[in-house]
Formats: C-alpha cells, sequence, structure tokens
C-alpha cells in the first residue's frame, strides 16, 4: 500500500512575550488567565504590535531548513469562530508568508518544506465531563493565547508514521540548538497530520501531542484507512481528532458548511521588510546547529563520531550536558562513554529527559572523580549512578557511608577471609596461574558489594597471600 | 461567474459563517438590498489597475515592532464575566 | 490669520491661565449644562456622573468623548447593544492625554453603531438631534460629537473619530469645526475598530481655534499602536496666525459635478473659495478622475475590516452575555443577532461576502488597488496645489423622515465627498461655507499628509 503524509508543525517559540503584547509566554506555575492582558484577550480598542524576536527566531528556523526568507512578509487575519480564539480571527501569515521553499535531511530522504509562519497559539481549552464531541461545556485559559508559534509545513514526502516521527524528533533537536524552542518551559508542539493511502482522499488528524501520539495516529489511520478499502467503503476527505487515551482517530461532526476564513490583510500590523543585512546579522547570530555540534565534538574532544551523533541527536540539553561535565573534567572520551551508556540507561528507564532529571554536571563527574580517585570501582560507579539519577544525592555523598565502612582494617579482613575460603585458587596462582588472581579479586568485590579499588585490592590480596 | 451576484444560498451561507441568526425577512431584505449595493459597486470593474499593488494602508508602514520583553498587567480579566468558574472563562460546548 | 469667531476655549484658556476660573464648582456646572444639552438634543449615551468625585482641581477643560474611545472606567459602547455594560479597564492614549492636560471627559457621545452610518440615524441608544433645528439630523457617524459642540455654551471640545467622512458629515450638518488628521497621526490605541486601515480619532470644536488646540493635544506618536506616525508635537493654535497668501487651492470638478450636489451647497462653497482670493490664496480647477470609484472602494476595504472586526463580539470575555446552553455556534449567533442592530448586519454579511475565497480577488484586493489608483492622483495632485476644497456633503442636514426613506444604496451615495480621501488617509478639515434657509454647508479641505496645519489655516480665513 502506497502512503503520503506531509504535517503541520506549531511549535511554541521561546520568547520572554506574547507574540503581540508584553504578556509572558511562560505560565509556568501560572494561575489560569494569569498572564493575560487586554491585547492578547482581543478587548475592544486594544491593538497588537509584533514581538521582534518572534521574527528572528523564525528567520533562524527558515534558515536551518534552508528555506527562501521573504523580502516582505506580513500578517493577516484568518477569521472563523471558535471558543479558544480571543477574537475570533487569528493573527497569521497567508500569502505573504515568512519563507517558503525548503530541505530538510532525514538519512536518506529528503523532506521538502513547503513553508515556514510566524501565527499566535490560540487559548486551551478544558471540556468538562466528555471529550470534545460530548463535553458539557468548555472552560478557556487564556494563558496561551498569543503566544508566538512558527508553523512548519512540508510537502507530503513520507510514507511511513516512522519517518515522520524521526523526522519530528530530529526537528525538535534542530529548533532546541536554534534555541527557538525550549522544552523545558513546557513549551508545546503540536502536530496536523495530512494521510492518504493509495491515492486515496487526504485525512487530516488535527492537534496531536508528542511524537509518540502522531506515530500512533497515523498508524491507527493506515489501519483504518486500509480496512475501510477492504470493505468496499470509500475514505471521505474529512478532519479527524487523535484521543490519547484510546489511541484511535474520531471524526469530528461534519459542519453543514465549509469554513472560509475570509483572509484579509492585518491593518494594524504594519509589514516587514526583511534586508540583506537584517538577515545576515540573524544568520550570523544563529547558534550551532546539532551536525556543526557533531563535527566539533569529534574535534574538540576526540570523541568518535557515532557517540557525538548519539549525545547531539538525543537531546540537545544533553549535549549540553556532556560540554559542562567536560568542562569539569578533562577526560571528555570517559565523559561521553558514561553517559551514553550508562547515564541515559538510567533516564531512559526513568522516562525521563536530562531537563527533567536531578542528574547535573557538578555532581554527574564526582562518580567520575571517586573512580579515578580510587575510592569506588567501575562496576559500584555502573550501580551508584541508578540511586543518583533517582534521588540527585551528588555521588560523593552516596559513596561516602560505604566507603567509611570500608576502612583499610576491614578490607584486610575481607581478603583474608576470601583467602582462606579460596584456598584452591591461591595454590593455583602460586602455580603461576594469573586468572586466579582475577578470581581471587571478583570474589573480594562481591564480599565488598563492588567498593575499593581493584588495583588496590590486588596488592593488598599478593601481601596478604599465606606465604 | 458573474461574481457581483448574491442569492439566497449566498446570504445563508454567509449568515453561517459569520454567526448570524438572520431570521428569514432579514435574509430577504438583505438580498435585495445588498444585490442593490453591488450593481453599484461593480462600477469598479472598469478600472485599469493593471501594474499597481494593493494599497493596504495609505502609505507604506513597515518595520514596527517592539522589543521581547515581558511584563505584567494588573487587572482582573474576569471582573465583568458572569460565566467563569475557577479562573476560567466558561463557555459553551463545541459540538 | 484671525478669526472673527470668539473661541469660548480661548477665553477659558485665559481665565484659568489668570487663575479667574473658580474650579471647585466649574465641572459640576457643565455638568448640568450637559443634562440640560442631553434633555433637549441627547448627544451623549453616557454621561460621567461620577466626575464630582475626582479632584476638580484637574478638571480644567470639558471634553466629549465619541463613544467607540476607551475611558477606563466609564462606560463605552461604540454604540452597539453588544456592549451595553462594557466598562473599559483602560484609557485610550487620545484620552490618557487629553486628561494629563487638565481636560476632564463630561460623558460619550452618541454615533451610529460602530461608525457605520452617514446620519447618526442607526443609533442602539436613540439619535441625536441636530440643535439646528432638531427635525433634522446630526450626520454621523460622529453625530454626537458634533451636537454638543453646536449646542455647549460653555468652552468645549469633541473627540471625535472618522473613518469614511464620520468627522466631517456632522460638522458640515451642525455649523462646526471638524478636524480629521492624516492617518497614524494620532493613536487609535483604545479606539474601538471600525476600519483599522482608514480609522483616524480626530476633534470637533465650535470654531478653529477650538479645533487645533485640541487637535494639538491628542497629535503625536504612540508606541502602542503600530500605525501611528512618528511625527513630532506641535501647538498648531500658533499655525492659525499665519497668513494663506500664495496658497494654491485645487477645486476638483468631480466633486462639484457628482450626482446628487445640492446647487446651493455648491454656490456657498464656491463663494467661500472664492473669498479666499482676499488673502491672497488663488484657486484652480483640478481632476480627481477616480473619485466615483471611490465610494465603492471604500465599503469594499472598509467593511472587510469591519466584519472581521466584529466577530469578536459573541458574548464571551465583555459585552453582553446570555446562559451558556447549546453549542458555541447557536450561542455566538443568538447572542449577535440580538446585539447588532440591522446596519451592523448588513455591513458584516456585505463584508464576509467582499473577502471569501472566490469573491476576494474582486472585492478586497480589487478595492485596495483602486485605493493605490486614487492616492496616486491625490499624490500627482499635491505636486500642483497646496490644498483641495470640496463641498463637505453633497446636501444639507436631512430630516429623519427624509432619512428613514433612503436605501443603503442611497446612504452610501451621500459619502461621495469624503470617501476618497479618507481611503488616502489625507486630513481634511470641514468648516462652516455659509447657510441657506437657516441650514450651513460645509466646506471641506484636503491636506498632503501631515499638513493639518495648513488645513487650520484655511479654516481659520474661512472665519474672517
Amino acid at each position: 500500500m502506497s502512503v503520503m503524509i506531509g504535517i503541520e508543525v506549531h511549535c511554541q517559540l521561546n520568547t520572554a512575550s506574547k507574540l503581540f503584547c508584553n504578556s509572558s509566554s511562560d505560565h509556568r506555575g501560572k494561575m489560569p488567565n494569569e498572564c493575560t492582558c487586554p491585547i492578547c484577550l482581543g478587548f475592544p480598542g486594544s491593538k497588537p504590535v509584533v514581538n521582534k524576536r518572534a521574527i528572528e527566531l523564525g528567520m533562524m528556523i527558515a534558515l536551518a531548513l534552508k528555506c527562501k526568507i521573504a523580502e516582505k512578509m506580513f500578517f493577516s487575519r484568518k477569521t472563523y469562530f471558535y471558543p479558544d480564539m480571543s477574537k475570533n480571527y487569528q493573527i497569521t501569515q497567508y500569502e505573504a508568508p515568512l519563507a517558503e521553499r525548503g530541505l530538510f535531511t532525514l538519512g536518506e530522504n529528503k523532506i521538502r518544506i513547503r513553508r515556514v509562519h510566524i501565527e499566535e497559539d490560540p487559548a486551551r481549552l478544558i471540556h468538562v465531563g466528555g471529550d470534545i464531541t460530548s463535553a458539557k461545556y468548555v472552560l478557556i485559559d487564556y494563558n496561551r493565547s498569543g503566544i508566538p508559534l512558527a508553523e512548519i509545513v512540508t510537502e507530503p514526502d513520507f510514507t511511513a508514521p516512522k519517518e515522520v516521527r524521526a523526522f519530528l524528533e530530529k526537528m525538535v533537536n534542530v529548533l532546541e540548538h536554534l534555541g527557538a524552542y525550549d522544552s523545558g518551559k513546557e513549551a508545546t508542539l503540536r502536530v496536523d497530520a495530512n494521510i492518504s493511502t493509495d491515492g486515496g482522499e487526504r485525512v487530516e488528524v488535527k492537534n496531536i501531542t508528542g511524537f509518540e501520539n502522531v506515530e500512533k495516529a497515523l498508524n491507527y489511520e493506515i489501519i483504518r484507512q486500509s480496512s475501510m478499502k477492504r470493505s468496499g467503503n470509500v475514505v471521505v476527505r474529512e478532519t479527524r481528532h487523535f484521543d490519547a487515551d484510546t489511541n484511535t482517530t474520531k471524526s469530528l461532526r461534519k459542519k453543514e458548511y465549509e469554513e472560509d476564513y475570509g483572509y484579509i490583510f492585518d491593518p494594524d500590523l504594519p509589514s516587514v521588510t526583511i534586508s540583506r543585512a537584517w538577515l545576515e546579522s540573524v544568520a550570523s547570530s544563529m547558534p550551532e546547529l546539532p551536525d556543526q555540534r557533531i563535527e566539533r565534538f569529534v574535534r574538540q574532544y576526540s570523541i568518535d563520531e557515532y557517540t557525538a551523533m548519539v549525545i547531539v541527536y538525543s537531546d540537545k540539553r544533553l549535549a549540553d550536558f556532556f560540554e559542562e561535565c567536560c568542562a569539569r573534567y578533562n577526560k571528555p572520551p570517559t565523559v561521553s562513554n558514561w553517559i551514553v551508556n550508562y547515564l541515559l540507561k538510567s533516564l531512559n528507564w526513568r522516562s525521563e529527559r536530562i531537563s527533567q532529571s536531578k542528574a547535573r554536571p557538578e555532581t554527574f563527574v564526582e562518580l567520575l572523580q571517586l573512580i579515578d580517585e580510587g575510592k569506588i570501582t567501575d562496576r559500584f560507579a555502573k550501580e551508584l549512578i541508578k540511586e543518583y539519577v533517582d534521588t540527585g544525592i551528588s555521588p560523593r555523598t552516596l559513596a561516602q557511608k560505604e566507603i567509611v565502612a570500608l576502612s583499610e582494617k576491614d578490607l584486610d579482613e575481607i581478603i583474608v577471609k576470601v583467602l582462606q575460603a579460596n584456598a584452591n585458587a591461591v595454590e593455583e596462582y602460586r602455580n603461576g596461574k594469573k586468572e586466579s588472581l582475577q578470581f581471587l579479586i571478583g570474589k573480594v568485590l562481591s564480599e565488598t558489594r563492588k567498593q575499593g579499588n581493584p588495583k588496590k585490592i590486588k596488592d593488598l590480596i599478593v601481601k596478604l597471600m599465606p606465604r | 461567474m458573474d461574481y457581483w451576484k448574491i442569492d439566497k444560498e449566498l446570504i445563508n451561507r454567509i449568515a453561517l459563517i459569520s454567526k448570524l441568526d438572520l431570521n428569514e425577512s432579514e435574509r430577504m431584505l438583505f438580498l435585495k438590498q445588498l444585490g442593490d449595493v453591488l450593481d453599484t459597486f461593480k462600477l469598479i470593474d472598469e478600472v485599469d489597475t493593471d501594474g499597481l499593488e494593493p494599497a493596504f494602508h495609505p502609505r507604506i508602514i513597515e518595520n514596527i515592532w517592539r522589543e521581547d520583553e515581558a511584563s505584567e498587567t494588573a487587572w482582573d480579566p474576569l471582573a465583568d464575566v458572569e460565566s467563569k468558574e475557577e479562573g476560567y472563562y466558561k463557555a459553551p460546548r463545541i459540538v | 490669520m484671525v478669526s472673527l469667531i470668539q473661541s469660548l476655549v480661548k477665553l477659558h484658556l485665559e481665565r484659568l491661565a489668570a487663575e479667574d476660573v473658580k474650579l471647585d464648582d466649574f465641572a459640576p456646572r457643565v455638568m448640568e449644562k450637559a443634562r440640560a444639552i442631553q434633555q433637549k438634543y441627547s448627544p451623549f449615551i453616557t454621561l460621567d456622573e461620577n466626575l464630582g468625585s475626582t479632584n476638580r482641581n484637574a478638571q480644567k477643560l470639558p471634553f466629549s468623548v465619541k463613544d467607540n474611545i476607551c475611558t477606563n472606567g466609564l462606560r463605552t459602547t461604540a454604540g452597539s447593544r453588544i456592549l451595553e455594560n462594557y466598562i473599559p479597564p483602560f484609557d485610550a492614549t487620545c484620552v490618557r492625554q487629553v486628561k494629563s492636560a487638565g481636560g476632564f471627559v463630561i460623558g460619550k457621545t452618541a454615533m451610529d453603531e460602530f461608525g457605520f452610518g452617514t446620519f447618526s440615524t442607526n443609533c442602539a441608544y436613540g439619535a441625536p438631534k441636530n440643535p439646528i433645528d432638531i427635525q433634522r439630523v446630526c450626520g454621523g457617524s460622529s453625530g454626537g460629537a458634533a451636537c454638543v459642540t453646536a449646542a455647549a455654551d460653555f468652552p468645549h471640545i469633541a473627540i471625535a473619530q472618522s473613518t469614511g467622512g464620520s468627522i466631517t458629515a456632522p460638522a458640515a450638518f451642525t455649523g462646526t469645526v471638524g478636524l480629521t488628521p492624516t492617518y497614524g497621526r494620532v493613536s487609535r490605541w483604545g479606539l474601538i475598530d471600525y476600519a483599522n486601515s482608514m480609522d483616524k480619532i480626530g476633534v470637533i470644536g465650535r470654531c478653529t481655534y477650538d479645533a487645533a488646540f485640541g487637535f494639538s493635544l491628542i497629535a503625536g506618536h504612540d508606541p502602542l499602536d503600530a500605525t501611528s506616525l512618528n511625527a513630532p508635537k506641535l501647538d498648531y493654535t500658533k499655525v492659525l496666525e499665519k497668513d494663506i497668501r500664495h496658497l494654491r487651492i485645487g477645486v476638483p470638478s468631480e466633486y462639484f459635478n457628482a450626482d446628487g450636489v445640492d446647487p446651493q451647497v455648491k454656490k456657498l462653497v464656491w463663494d467661500k473659495i472664492t473669498s479666499l482670493e482676499r488673502f491672497g490664496a488663488t484657486y484652480e480647477e483640478i481632476s480627481l478622475p477616480s473619485t466615483k470609484y471611490a465610494t465603492a472602494a471604500y465599503y469594499l476595504i472598509a467593511l472587510s475590516e469591519a466584519s472581521t472586526n466584529l466577530a469578536k463580539f459573541c458574548g464571551l470575555r465583555y459585552g453582553i452575555q446570555g446562559e451558556t446552553e447549546g453549542n458555541y455556534e447557536n450561542y455566538f449567533s443568538s447572542i449577535r443577532e440580538r446585539g447588532f442592530g440591522e446596519e451592523a448586519k448588513r455591513r458584516i454579511v456585505l463584508g464576509t461576502y467582499a473577502r471569501m475565497s472566490g469573491y476576494r480577488d474582486a472585492y478586497y484586493i480589487k478595492a485596495l488597488k483602486v485605493r493605490a489608483k486614487i492616492i496616486g492622483e491625490f499624490r500627482k495632485a499635491f505636486d500642483r496645489v497646496g490644498a483641495i476644497a470640496t463641498p463637505s456633503m453633497p446636501i444639507f442636514a436631512p430630516r429623519f423622515d427624509e432619512v428613514a426613506g433612503l436605501t443603503p444604496v442611497q446612504q452610501y451615495a451621500m459619502d461621495i465627498m469624503t470617501t476618497a480621501p479618507n481611503l488616502a488617509g489625507l486630513p481634511t478639515v470641514s468648516v462652516p461655507a455659509g447657510e441657506s434657509g437657516g441650514l450651513p454647508a460645509g466646506v471641506q479641505f484636503i491636506g498632503d499628509y501631515e499638513n493639518e496645519g495648513t488645513l487650520l489655516q484655511l479654516a481659520a480665513a474661512c472665519e474672517v
């Protein structure tokens, strides 16, 4: 079966204030409707003034997606009535968007970008007493109303849901590197996906949050559409809504009429001319993109490309974490090894991103320092990392009680006991079998619950061995 | 298509789009009156506007913006609203 | 030019400077007079009854404010039922400026709902009556503003507003002076939008001095309005003394020869223009051939914008509300049907139509191009002349029963003198040109961008 998917990504831009007013765009911990003013609530007499930073972030995104940036752009009013709309028109871009015709490389695939534009986010609706189709009424929180969004529209170049997911993951990584998007601020990224199977009608699934959900929604659609065709039904062109509880898509009630957005130029907002000089200054202030960063990691930290890719692509914050660790502990390959092989595992186990985790560079490097200092073994460190990620307590503190408990005298006693209990191995070692020494070290370590420096233990074993 | 012609179906569609619960006599009245108005407006068809850009404003105004600074507005947005619940606006359901 | 008309504002300012005004009962006495005017002519939607509770020493000069301009804490309805309970949480920039200069707002003046009218008869709260003859309309949409100005026997300036002629029309019908500034010269912050690319806040005064003084207070740049002009503040009362020698006035034949211009109006306006020759001004006939397209272009653009502006009124957040039963579409439709008057609905329908896909290019976009053409013709004209003179309105103030008999086509056609300069965002002033049968006619001068000074000089010369 052939599948064609195109998506629209709506990314909340990382600005301090909203797109057209001074209200804060960071509403973490705020009461509903606290981050509002007459402008983002569309009060009569209020007027929008555009946030320059939002335009510049949009320009950076367009540059990163290799788009052609408009010399002149303007904002339009898209008029339709909906309770999440403060003015019943959305200020967006229609005939003169910020940028068009870009390209995004995804492994072997090239995904064409149709356009990138800036628009305002509507308010957040809470459906009370049911879902969107069955609620008794809605509650509206306008804190989100007016937050700048970049809308990135692709051509229908995806042939499988997993490609879409991979695209989104890579795209977010780029957006975070640009500083255009900050997942840590509870900024959201919402996706509308258009999918058609075997040349059938296009079905739009709107407003999906979370990459996993995008993949699920599209997989569900493929199955739904093909089973419809199998049973002799025709897939109709419609808008559907993804229900994250059941992992299915539902048809939104068809309206008795087609919407007509009646776009006009927004006469409150002067047009924006993007001069070459402005574009160049934005381009030169652009932060490093993921691919550039990978190259630099290989060069600057002498780590292999694969490891660099794992770190950079998995999360921008993880790459930041890596660099901050290297600044404190100057053995980058060791740092990268511990991040890729152990830290990530612990994070994944907790389904956490580094930005949500209690792990901090300054405490994380203690783990590596403790190993160097011979205070703990590698193997113990691997155990400790779980507790560290769970609690955020510094490794030095965590290791402290164990280290104290394991005084030299205690270690001597353990070793003597192990040697007595493993007389055979001692005998074999004496007869020249080197492996037996490793065996004995292992035994000691299992008694110490993997504490102690193996080299030191080895020396003690040789010293304490009955002659 | 004669785009200067307005008919009943179009009036009905506009009423839906613009959320006006027009009654039947209003629909008939507007149909007649707007038909007459459009008859006089179609005069602009004859204006030669080749090479002219749409004038969105009387004069070109461009690149007016604000810096990205957040501030708080001291106000109660729900002060005059009857339909509210726990700091939220309460509104009719979607479907 | 020294005006022969005694300005009550100027006299009052001089007395204020000499500390010859008893401020502790000035505002209450003014309010008493305003209530008497309200009894007779109904120019107000809301009178500020709480004035007494504020600091009287700051209440030096009375202003009225058109009801589509927000006043903090004072009801602002834009002449519509849908906002009958709306108390703005902020002042419009012009109101803030007036207040900080010692002005105080006596009340909010009547208007056609959202500015939708030429006569101030599309009023949800009653139409103001013309003080010259209460059988006649005041003109619109700033009818209440002109009405108070004409009726007040106390110093007063009206803050008014025009989209397509809403200052010129009532000024002409009431024999007052109306100044419509260059688009962007006065901040629109706090103005409830009709057509944002044309809306201009201006002033109506008893005489040119009053208009010049009021305008000087409110003109200036405002970062809250992105379309606000970055031009310096000026004291326009100072320019009134300059003469108009060598000023070349263009007289466009299209305005005088248009259908339906009353011959008496034409004669009075011509006489007024020729009378300016004695001050050394000259006039010449010019041609603005696209004038006849202006009204269609104006309505198509204005209503496209207006129909989006009015979308926000739906019974949520502010304004009238109802029981939130049913779904949102039913709720919005019923609130809007109840809250909007007939003309507002008519304009929403026409404006929605003009921007619908399939029609948009032929209506909205085409009209914007016609606008470009009209602007171009004015630009060319101002290469030759310093100002353009036309009748303010094609007719004298009609009686209410005459207006009631007009179809929308006939009503819209009345805007022929004002739509073109408003489309072009050019400043205009309307000043009395004389009377016929006790009814005033107005002459309208159109100036180049930011050239309000010349217009005020011409207006002052008309008062000599």
